[in-house]
């Protein structure tokens, strides 16, 4: 899909903090965040900031629309597509790498949407799976 | 005493009539005969051997088939064994591939002084064009050795810690790597960028290259040491209007299959930013 990438760290964060079982987002966040930071050679606290950014999101969109864990997915992975692409793009645009905006947005941006999108619906799945397994039900006496 | 006399027309006869009969038998003349005749023996005996055999089966039945099983399961523990062996052995013949190529290429370079190491990571982001090896500053790598592979340049070390190295590759859009262009014998850069394609900028107007020329570092910048293979010229863009020429670069290593590359340990880099004016960029 030319030059974008599924950010899998994001979708697996999103569909494990929109799981209503589950709770402590924001440690999933800065781990995830620092995860990334590890691995990429941006400076740490960009995914850092950028994840903890997005499990803030997602907390205000779930305190609005909590009946529609899909609608919070589909609209969380959008956006957090958009944030982190556009974060790395505006650091390292600062930073004096020579990044075409049109290039960005066609050949990685868009690209990564369509990906992460398409993704999100089997993680989320598989999310729930594993809260269910992590958080059985309980049973009423 | 009665004594039978011997009668040897009897005996002439049954020999004669012996001789004759196979005589008839081994001429084929008595085949239809005898198939007729031995037909039904031998319909009757298939007959009971097939149910012989049915009754023998009936019987062993449960013994063959525990010893079956037992069978079966040895040879499918076997086989995955042998099919693990066979993709290590695979592995080991690439990797063994990989390493005679970069020897190859050591031996063509025997000034710098090399240690290989292994990729084993690569950048999660898109924008990011850097790999991770499994050699660090325990080993001898420092910040700002160049990496090579069996093909050519890969890129530098932009970060180190002790049993591990960040290398950024020549694709990378913040890469600038200078180089000279051959058989032209003309200085140009390098531009890495986020689709991965490779531009060579900074091309003088008057400069006579082709599409098929060699690019090779030039070692100007102090980042790189010389004549180190970089790719060929894909293309030229000339504008009348602009002050210099650009063109795509085909390079000679593949960026997605780096699984080991070599470190020239020996190359220490040269900061020469410090004698510009810091208001200039160089690259």
């Amino acid at each position: 899909m030319l030059h974008g990438a599924a950010d899998l760290v994001l979708l697996v964060l999103l569909a494990w903090i929109i799981h209503e079982q589950t709770d402590t987002h924001w440690r999933w966040g800065i781990l995830a965040g620092l995860l990334v930071g590890l691995a990429t050679a941006l400076p740490f606290w960009i995914p850092l900031i950028e994840y903890i950014a997005i499990v803030g999101f997602v907390s205000i969109i779930q305190a609005r629309i909590w009946q529609a864990p899909l609608l919070i997915l589909f609209t969380a992975a959008f956006t957090g597509t958009f944030l982190i692409n556009g974060l790395d793009f505006l650091f390292l645009w600062i930073t004096g790498t020579p990044l075409v905006f049109e290039e960005v947005f066609n050949l990685v941006l868009l690209p990564s949407l369509i990906l992460n999108v398409l993704f999100a619906l089997p993680v989320f799945g598989l999310m729930g799976e594993i809260a269910k397994q992590v958080f059985p039900a309980e049973v009423a006496a | 005493m009665n004594v039978q006399k011997p009668r040897p027309w009897q005996t002439i006869t049954i020999v004669l009539v012996v001789v004759g009969v196979l005589a008839l038998a081994l001429g084929g003349f008595l085949t239809p005969l005898t198939r007729t005749a031995l037909s039904p023996v031998f319909t009757a005996l298939d007959w009971l051997t097939t149910r012989f055999q049915a009754f023998r089966d009936l019987v062993s039945a449960p013994s063959d088939v525990a010893r079956l099983r037992q069978q079966n399961d040895r040879l499918e523990a076997e086989v995955a064994n042998l099919q693990t062996q066979v993709i290590n052995l695979q592995q080991q013949v690439t990797e063994v591939e990989i390493l005679s190529a970069l020897l190859d290429f050591a031996r063509t370079q025997p000034q710098n002084e090399y240690i290989a190491a292994s990729v084993i990571a690569r950048d999660p982001r898109p924008f990011m064009k850097f790999v991770i090896i499994n050699l660090g500053s325990d080993d001898g790598v420092l910040r700002g050795m160049p990496v090579v592979g069996a093909e050519g340049l890969v890129g530098r070390v932009t970060a180190v810690n002790a049993n591990g190295a960040r290398v950024e590759l020549i694709t990378d859009p913040a890469s600038d790597v200078n180089v000279r262009i051959q058989p032209a014998d003309v200085d140009a850069i390098l531009q890495g960028s986020i689709t991965s394609d490779l531009t060579l900028d900074l091309i003088p107007q008057n400069a006579n290259v082709q599409p098929g020329d060699l690019i090779l570092t030039s070692g100007f910048g102090g980042n790189y040491p010389p004549n180190i293979l970089v790719g060929q010229v894909a293309s030229i863009r000339t504008q009348a209007t602009a002050l210099f020429q650009q063109a795509a670069v085909q390079p000679v290593v593949d960026f997605s299959r780096l699984e080991i590359v070599l470190v020239i340990i020996n190359f220490k880099p040269v900061d020469i930013t410090p004698l510009f004016p810091e208001e200039l960029h160089v690259p």
